[in-house]
Parts: C-alpha cells; sequence; structure tokens
C-alpha cells in the first residue's frame, strides 16, 4: 500500500513538473491575439523542453523512484515521453512553419538569427536521438557507441534548445516564468553531475573483484564477484544491477544482469550470462583476479514483494539467472511453500543449471516441467514451446492465489502472461521484467 | 504486460499537455471577442491594443497592427509579447523611422532590418499602421 502511494506521489509530481511552465503561462495568460495556433505552438515547445529535461531524471536510476514501479517501466515510460516530446517539438516548429512561416525566417544558419538556428538544431538532435534508439539494432548500432551517442546528442540538444529560449524570450516577462527555468536548469547541471561523476565516483570506492568464473552448460557462465573492502549489496531475489568489468565506472560500459545468487547470503554475488551479445560474447574471457564495479540493486521481479501460498516460475533460457536467485534464496531460509518451475530451453544441453535445479528439489517443495523443442534429449520433458495448452496441463487447479514470474525471451514472456491470464490467474499476480529496451 | 502501466501514463501526460496547451491557446485568443470586434461597426473598437490614438487612419493602423500578428513579437500595453514593447515608439522615433522598420526588407543590412517588418502591405495600410505607431507616445 504504501508503495502504491509512493507511486502516485511520484506520478503527480512529475506530472506537475511538466506542466509548471503551463500553468504558469495560465496564470498569467494575457490576450494578446497573435494567434490560436501561434499560442499553441509556443505552449507545446515550452512543455517539450519540460519533458526533455526531465527525461534525465528518469534514466537517473533513483532507486527511490523506481521503486513503486520497477526500473524497466521506468525506462519504458522515458521511452514513451521521449517521442511524445519529440512529437510536440515537430508540431511547435510545423505548426509555425506551416501557418506562420514568416516568423520563422531564413532557414540558412548564415542569415537566420542565432537563436533559431538553435531550435532547428536541437529538433535535428533529437531526430536523430529518438531515431537511434527506436531502431538501433535495425541501424546496427552497438550498445555502446549508441549509449556514447544518446548522451552527446541529448546534453546537446537540450542546450541548444535552453540557447533557443533564451533567444525568442516569449512569456519570459511573465512572473515565475524565468525562475522555473532557472531553477530546472540548475537541477539539470546537478543531476549530469550527480550521474556522471558523484555516482561512478562511489561505485568505483566500492569495488568487486572477480573470484570464479564458472562455465556452464548451454555455452553460460557465472561471474562470481567479491566485494573488496565493504559489505557488497542488498537484494531481494529476482533483482539485478548494472555490471562494469574492464573499464571505469566513469566511461559508463555497463550492462544489466539478474543476479543469479541467493539473497540470504548475499556477500557473494554470482551473475550467470550467456553468450548472445557484443559484450556477453567476450565474457568468457574474463579470468579471476579481475575487477568489477556494480550498480544495483534494482527491479521489482522479485518474490519478496508479493505475499504467496504458492509460486509458478516460468523461465526461457538464460531467463533462468533471477528464478535461480529465487530459489537459492527459499532453500537456505528454509522457505517450503510450493514452486512449480517451467523451464524451456531448445536442447537438454542448453539447460542452464540443470544438475543444481534437480539437487534443489530436496530441499525445496519444488517441482521442474522441462519444456524442449527437442523434447527425446530429456526423459519426462514437455515437447515444443510453452504455451497456453501446455500451462493448462501443468499449473495446480487453484490459481487465484498464485504469484507467476515470467523471465524469458519477449516473445514466451508474451504467449506466458496471455495463457496465465487466461487461466484463471489475475494480471496483477503476473510478474515479468522487460529486458529488450533498447 | 507490465508495460501498459507506462504506456498508460504516457497517455495521460499526452493529454494532459495537449489539453493544456489548447485551453492557454484558446484563453490567448478569445473568440468571443474577436467575433465582437469583427462585427463591431467601428474598425477601431477594443481589439487596438493600448490607448487608441485619435483618428480614422490610426484606428485602422491598429487593426492592422493586431491582424498582422505584430503581437506574437511586440507589446502595446501589455498585450501581445513583451520582448520587444513598443509602448513610447511614437516618442522615440520619427515618422520616417517608424516607416523604415515596417517596409524594410532583408536586402537591407543597416539597423532597421526587423525581422518581420517585410509586411505585404499596400501603401494606405503602411500609412495606417504608421499613423497607429506614431500615436503611441509617452
Amino acid at each position: 500500500m504504501k508503495r502504491v502511494a509512493l507511486g502516485l506521489a511520484w506520478i503527480a509530481a512529475y506530472l506537475l513538473a511538466i506542466s509548471t511552465p503551463m500553468l504558469l503561462l495560465l496564470a498569467y495568460a494575457t490576450p494578446g491575439r497573435a494567434g490560436f495556433w501561434w499560442d499553441f505552438s509556443m505552449a507545446i515547445g515550452f512543455s517539450a523542453a519540460a519533458m526533455l529535461g526531465l527525461q534525465f531524471v528518469l534514466t537517473a536510476r533513483f532507486r527511490r523512484l523506481s521503486a513503486p514501479f520497477g526500473i524497466d517501466i521506468v525506462y519504458y515510460f522515458h521511452r514513451y515521453m521521449a517521442v511524445f516530446a519529440f512529437l510536440l517539438l515537430l508540431g511547435h516548429w510545423l505548426l509555425l512553419r506551416l501557418v506562420y512561416p514568416e516568423s520563422l525566417g531564413a532557414a540558412d544558419p548564415r542569415e537566420a538569427p542565432l537563436h533559431l538556428s538553435a531550435g532547428r538544431a536541437a529538433l535535428l538532435c533529437f531526430a536523430l536521438l529518438v531515431l537511434s534508439s527506436i531502431w538501433r539494432k535495425q541501424l546496427r548500432i552497438a550498445y555502446e557507441p549508441w549509449r556514447l551517442m544518446h548522451v552527446l546528442l541529448s546534453v546537446a540538444g537540450l542546450a541548444l534548445a535552453v540557447v533557443h529560449l533564451q533567444g525568442v524570450g516569449n512569456y519570459s516577462h511573465l512572473p515565475g516564468q524565468a525562475l522555473f527555468w532557472q531553477i530546472f536548469l540548475v537541477l539539470w547541471i546537478a543531476l549530469i553531475v550527480y550521474v556522471r561523476i558523484i555516482k561512478p565516483a562511489r561505485m568505483l570506492r566500492r569495488p568487486y573483484r572477480v573470484v570464479q568464473v564458472r562455465h556452464e552448460t548451454g555455452s553460460a557462465c557465472t561471474l562470481v564477484l567479491q566485494p573488496q573492502g565493504h559489505d557488497g549489496l542488498r537484494f531481494a531475489p529476482g533483482q539485478f544491477a548494472w555490471l562494469t568489468l574492464r573499464a571505469s565506472p566513469f566511461v559508463f560500459r555497463e550492462h544489466p544482469f539478474s543476479i543469479a545468487s541467493s539473497a540470504a547470503t548475499s556477500r557473494q554475488l554470482e551473475f550467470t550470462i550467456k553468450a548472445l551479445g557484443d559484450f556477453t560474447g567476450t565474457l568468457p574471457n574474463i579470468r579471476a583476479g579481475e575487477l568489477a564495479y556494480l550498480d544495483g540493486p534494482y527491479g521489482a521481479f522479485s518474490i519478496d514483494r508479493v505475499d504467496a501460498d504458492a509460486f509458478v516460475l516460468i523461465a526461457g533460457g538464460v531467463g533462468i539467472a533471477p528464478i535461480a536467485s529465487m530459489l537459492r534464496t527459499m532453500a537456505e531460509r528454509g522457505d517450503r511453500r510450493p514452486v512449480l518451475l517451467v523451464y524451456a530451453n531448445r536442447h537438454r544441453d542448453g539447460v542452464i543449471l540443470r544438475e543444481e535445479l534437480e539437487s534443489l528439489r530436496a530441499r525445496l517443495d519444488l517441482r521442474i516441467v522441462h519444456v524442449l523443442q527437442e523434447p527425446q534429449s530429456l526423459p519426462g520433458a514437455e515437447a515444443g514451446l510453452i504455451s497456453r495448452e501446455l500451462l493448462a496441463r501443468v499449473l495446480p487447479q487453484q490459481r487465484k492465489a498464485l504469484q507467476c514470474f515470467v523471465c524469458g525471451p519477449t516473445p514466451m514472456l508474451r504467449v506466458a502472461e496471455q495463457a496465465l491470464h487466461a487461466l484463471g490467474v489475475p494480471m496483477r499476480q503476473v510478474h515479468s521484467e522487460i529486458f529488450d529496451l533498447v | 504486460m507490465r508495460e501498459k502501466l507506462a504506456r498508460r501514463l504516457a497517455l495521460l501526460t499526452a493529454l494532459l499537455i495537449l489539453g493544456l496547451a489548447w485551453l492557454f491557446a484558446d484563453l490567448q485568443n478569445p473568440r468571443t471577442a474577436t467575433a465582437a470586434s469583427s462585427s463591431a461597426t467601428s474598425p477601431s473598437s477594443a481589439s487596438a491594443p493600448g490607448k487608441a490614438p485619435s483618428g480614422a487612419t490610426a484606428s485602422q493602423g491598429a487593426e492592422i497592427f493586431v491582424q498582422s500578428g505584430c503581437t506574437r513579437c511586440h507589446s502595446v500595453a501589455g498585450q501581445g509579447s513583451r520582448r520587444s514593447p513598443l509602448d513610447g515608439v511614437g516618442s522615440r522615433l520619427s515618422q520616417a523611422e517608424i516607416r523604415r522598420w515596417i517596409t524594410s526588407n532583408k536586402a537591407e543590412t543597416d539597423l532597421f532590418v526587423a525581422r518581420h517588418a517585410d509586411l505585404p502591405l499596400s501603401e494606405a495600410q503602411r500609412d495606417a499602421l504608421t499613423a497607429y505607431l506614431m500615436g503611441l507616445r509617452n
């Protein structure tokens, strides 16, 4: 309940922050007959600026801010808001271009006033920002260069927008309007200092050392991290952290991974990772003794956040990592609540942690259903993919009180979520984590 | 499924922002007053901001001032954008100077190049606008 209240408070604060420039305009509205679309265009321009400034807050990873929603949802919101704010900017410019073309003057930056060129350049920055984020994979931009580009374009875009706002100076005489933008600018710079300098410095002071690299079945490997000179981090089973390897925390070459180890003994942390992408492919080369940095824990995907009599855990491939943490934690806590694990893979050899999962059955009230596309490789396995029919067959009859956790590739996630809902599990009891953000 | 929350919140935000922008634009451009001024018998009606300078030409100029969207950048007696107030311009500038501000175009590169001044106005309209601006005295 407290979490819901906090969530609503954050939403209210966000809405207030982005509508403040417009509320100030409304409070001191002085009919000027500049034209309806002129004033509309100005208003959406201001709002877009406020929204784009707040985009940095959404991805600053404030744990308290993201806790009620789960940070994946906050990132999702960041993405939606980016598109909307960009459309507002585009609308702001288009309206002027179409209805009041004389007000824009020459587009050539050699002739145009500086603040109008700044506005055009800002629009271009944000266009590149949105396009490169939505179609990062299609454009074949690797994650790390993309991230650097994202930061540079967003800071440049907002700085240009500030030049534009200052230069145009519309409505800036209104009481509160100038003050609002000054406060906004100061907060924005403070935020960049916090995210880019203070936070990495804090991470640098709390290093971890890779003490073991374990090769798992299914071309996965497990990194075991030991905190150096501090007591590590406390997390809830199912949460994740941003991991930095072979780089300083200041260069932001970090990647999010689920913590796979038990939350009951949190000094050593384990990350079980499959070599899939450009970064994870290099992981098997990591040697024991190397330094690592962590930013975390994050995420709302945890059995500790719900009251339940029984759990259904559904994993696909490396999606087993957070679920392994849940099972290991339950085993160490002596938690005997019934658990059904449905674990989908292509082939027996791809089943990560298969033997350990098997051995956990002795310490938990655990039933495991393996779902394999090549089922003949593992006796007793279900054939095919996770589907509604399959879940209908293996799920317990009493489904109203089940708490379900689903982690795996997006198509599997969709199918499992819809199937669970159709089979009588209330939607709010189906939990998942959205991984593929950009 | 969870992203629905983000989607709904994004939609709510979008509606709020567009609604507020609409409200502001509507308040800034009262339709009833415009209708009243255009239907009024005298063109020198309330639409002319500031103290209405005397004379039919000047009040015609006041109408042109509003119609041409000058208030996007200029204000008179607090109406319009106060970035470049024109209160008292009649005391500051001579008639010839005001006329040059209105008529100068981008080809002229001296101090009189006003950004949007090159308006498609007739000679008579320019005279009227100049007369209106000349009437704005301290």
